[in-house]
């Protein structure tokens, strides 16, 4: 045993009072400054930072868009610990539904009494009722097929599961104070054993048109759809992966210095699931420096290969490594495979594909059986890309415009 | 139509700025323009004149201008297209001094292959390019932007549109190799709509391309940061009168300091913007117009944003804070104390009654108390005091 010396690193730890315990598992990056505010060290929450002793401001920016900061003093050989205080839900105001403000409302997990049921359940339409069916299948190829046999869990909700019958309401493990919304409500979706691809889940909800949600998990996997009334009732996924939830939810607020600081701090993971691996290297696509674009393929394995987002992974790649004609016939093999699970996919589908058509006539234009192969792709995926919603981060189909069947493969 | 020109004069490659900013609030052919025609394909769309984009681009021109010696290199040139409304030309009289040039199509297009010209000299270059106007969503991170000649009934519709995309692609390296190279550091700010009127029935991928010269390009070293003012979908919005944009007037606070970073490269404070943190702040911003506004806007980083640096400012940027008193003591009877937290500067800024004071950015600590009658209660509390304002309601 020494004495410590007054140049000796002290330890940091930053924890935050979130409400749901897996938030503390997220790591979310927190930025060490100077009182000048000069950052001087990024972490992560929760983890030990090593750093010389001193007083410092303490930042962290939330996947919601609030900014919390405290004051630390860090002795030579000694750990201090410093907490930062969410603002409580009640203080949260907002004129309109922006992306920040649902972020916002699922770091305080409520619940309320309303009932959702699956199609075919015997429940009259109303504003109250949300219908809800599991299908798989390449909506360029319709019809889909629905998925049977879902393991659905939902918090103090009564669920009729079609073929299943009624589910026992579980209780719901109080988590705010005097904070519980009437007006949200989430289930948690675990997705069937099978192939990898991505399903499609067709919500109803009166009087708002169907919609149709890329459900981000993988076979095994769960996630969580959450249900908001407001204007109509609005579904969004949210990824069971609360650190890749934070990077997309970083995402939707357009905060890149965050997305930049968890990936520098959180990319490693011992067994990154599919969908981390996807929303890592989409991440990387889109805020990653120059090197960084091509250090994805290593972290994409074959598990991978049947989606459409690794083929659109590798095309936007290609395109920027100046591989046209293989970014081509990758985007062709995308669409080929359906629908992307994320919206950036089909974004830089829908946005490099018109991009070469445009060059028909010059001499940069793809060769013609190739050309001819991007304008078939392209006119198959036309009447689709008028109905996706590119606001959330899993891509989002507005209105009834995928057919489905009823039988179960 | 260059405003700005700085280029060496001995023509020597050295790395420099060049920016084409872009505003369009008047268009003869949408209704209430000079050549409008009743039933024509343009007048169904629902688009009309605008009041702000024009104003907004001069704003974002003269900030350029006035920032020159903080920006990452040199200002070397600035294009400006405006064709403004007459409530703009009223709002600020100097919007036509210099003279700008007419945002047609073929004005932007003219533009465009020389402000191309310009950056393909040398590779250090950086490239700052600004719209604000009519726009329409294109296909996926697309966006269109509408020339102020869109709706000539002598052409289709989307002749008159240049997509965003197109642009940027254009503005990618060429090929390794080649004797030609551009700029690698390339930021694009658009700020129109992106949503589709209903009588549209156009393919919003048939835009033709706006270059002349199509050039084999391979981008993996390009610096590439698009900020969109919207979603695709939506739509966005101008601001309160003779203000610039709900966009702009939130770009222009994140430029002049609301998303400054501070580093201390050499054991000195030097406050930074950069793409990354105006990504960052902009939301914060727009949501304080949006709110006031009763509008819906979200803001979109673009396919690709990486961190570019923009500006350091020379001095600390400062905003306006200010007290408003909300409790029973009366202000005369109030005292707050505003010290900067490493304890080097401490103020005592106020001559009641209560009201703005100019400090510069950074963390705080603030105090309010009654000094009359004697102090009995305070209230303490920690800020961190961002430009272009912070309010700290006194309630004692």
């Amino acid at each position: 045993m020494s004495n410590s010396d007054a140049s000796d690193p002290g330890t940091l730890v930053v924890q935050v009072a979130f409400e749901r315990p897996e938030l503390r598992e997220a790591g979310l990056p927190v930025q060490v400054r100077h009182l000048s505010m000069a950052t001087v060290a990024v972490g992560r929450t929760g983890e030990p930072i090593a750093i010389a002793p001193g007083r410092y401001l303490v930042t962290l920016t939330l996947p919601g868009g609030d900014e919390l900061y405290e004051q630390v003093e860090v002795a030579a050989g000694a750990t201090s610990t410093v907490e930062l205080v969410p603002p409580p839900a009640a203080a949260v105001t907002a004129p309109v539904d922006t992306a920040r403000w649902a972020a916002q409302r699922y770091f305080t997990a409520v619940a309320d009494d309303a009932r959702v049921e699956f199609e075919g359940a015997p429940a009259p339409a109303s504003p109250r009722t949300v219908h809800l069916r599991l299908l798989a299948g390449n909506p360029l190829d319709p019809p889909l097929r629905t998925v049977g046999a879902a393991l659905v869990r939902f918090d103090r909700h009564e669920v009729t599961l079609a073929g299943h019958g009624k589910l026992p309401p579980l209780p719901l493990a109080p988590t705010g104070q005097g904070a519980l919304d009437p007006d949200r409500y989430q289930l948690v979706l675990r997705v069937p054993d099978g192939d990898v691809q991505v399903l499609w889940l067709r919500v109803t909800a009166p009087p708002e048109r169907t919609r149709f949600l890329a459900v981000p998990a993988t076979p095994g996997e769960t996630c969580t759809l959450l249900l908001t009334r407001a204007h109509g009732i609005t579904p969004e996924f949210h990824v069971a992966d609360p650190w890749v939830d934070a990077l997309l939810q970083y995402g939707q607020g357009g905060d890149v210095t965050q997305m930049r600081a968890l990936l520098d701090t959180g990319v490693a993971a011992d067994d990154p699931s599919l969908v981390r691996r996807l929303v890592v290297d989409y991440t990387v696509l889109r805020v990653g420096t120059t090197p960084d674009v091509d250090a994805g393929p290593a972290l994409m394995g074959d598990a991978a290969a049947p989606l459409p987002d690794s083929r659109l992974i590798e095309a936007e790649r290609a395109a920027r490594r100046g591989e046209h004609e293989r970014a081509q016939e990758l985007f062709i093999g995308a669409v080929d495979r359906g629908l992307p699970m994320f919206s950036d996919g089909l974004g830089y589908l829908s946005t490099r594909v018109p991009q070469y058509l445009r060059l028909r006539g010059t001499a940069s234009a793809p060769d013609p059986p190739l050309l001819d192969r991007l304008v078939d792709r392209w006119e198959r995926l036309r009447p689709l890309l008028d109905a996706a919603d590119l606001k959330p981060a899993i891509l989002t189909l507005r209105g009834n415009v995928l057919r489905y069947s009823d039988r179960a493969p | 139509m260059l405003t700005f020109d700085a280029r060496p004069a001995d023509g020597a490659p050295r790395a420099g700025v060049h920016a084409l900013v872009i505003g369009v609030s008047s268009y003869p052919h949408l209704p209430g323009g000079s050549a409008a025609q009743p039933g024509s394909a343009a007048a169904g769309l629902g688009l009309t004149q605008l009041a702000a984009p024009a104003l907004t681009a001069y704003r974002v021109h003269q900030w350029l201008i006035d920032h020159r010696e903080e920006l990452p290199v040199p200002l070397h040139t600035v294009r400006l297209l405006l064709a403004p409304s007459a409530e703009e030309l009223d709002a600020e009289p100097s919007i036509g001094r210099p003279p700008a040039g007419q945002p047609t199509h073929a004005g932007i297009r003219a533009a465009l292959n020389d402000w191309r010209a310009d950056l393909a000299r040398f590779a250090k270059s950086m490239a700052f390019f600004f719209y604000s106007g009519h726009g329409l969503g294109g296909t996926g991170e697309d966006a269109l932007m509408l020339a102020a000649d869109f709706g000539d009934p002598a052409v289709e519709l989307l002749d008159r549109a240049v997509s965003i995309t197109d642009v940027e692609q254009g503005m990618a390296p060429p090929r390794p190799g080649g004797a030609r190279t551009i700029g690698r550091r390339q930021v694009y700010f658009v700020d129109a709509c992106r949503n589709r009127p209903p009588g549209l029935t156009a393919d919003t991928a048939r835009v033709p391309t706006v270059w002349d010269e199509q050039v084999d390009t391979a981008e993996a070293d390009r610096e590439l940061a698009i900020l969109l003012a919207t979603i695709n979908g939506q739509q966005a919005y101008v601001g309160a009168p003779r203000e610039a944009t709900v966009f702009g007037q939130a770009l222009l606070e994140c430029l002049d300091g609301a998303a400054a970073e501070a580093a201390e490269p050499d054991g000195s404070i030097r406050w930074s913007v950069s793409t990354a943190t105006i990504s960052s702040r902009l939301p914060e911003r727009m949501e304080e117009r949006t709110a006031q506004l009763r509008v819906r806007q979200s803001f979109r980083p673009g396919r690709q944003l990486m961190p570019i640096r923009l500006v350091t400012f020379a001095e600390t940027p400062r905003l306006e804070v200010t007290f408003p008193v909300t409790g029973p003591t009366p202000a005369a009877n109030l005292r707050v104390d505003l010290s900067d937290l490493s304890g080097v500067t401490s103020f005592n800024p106020l001559e009641l009654p209560v009201r703005a004071h100019p400090v510069p950015m950074g963390h705080y600590g603030i105090v309010a108390r009654a000094v009359v009658p004697p102090p009995t209660e305070e209230r303490r509390a920690v800020r961190t005091l961002r430009p272009p304002r912070h309010e700290f309601a006194v309630d004692l």
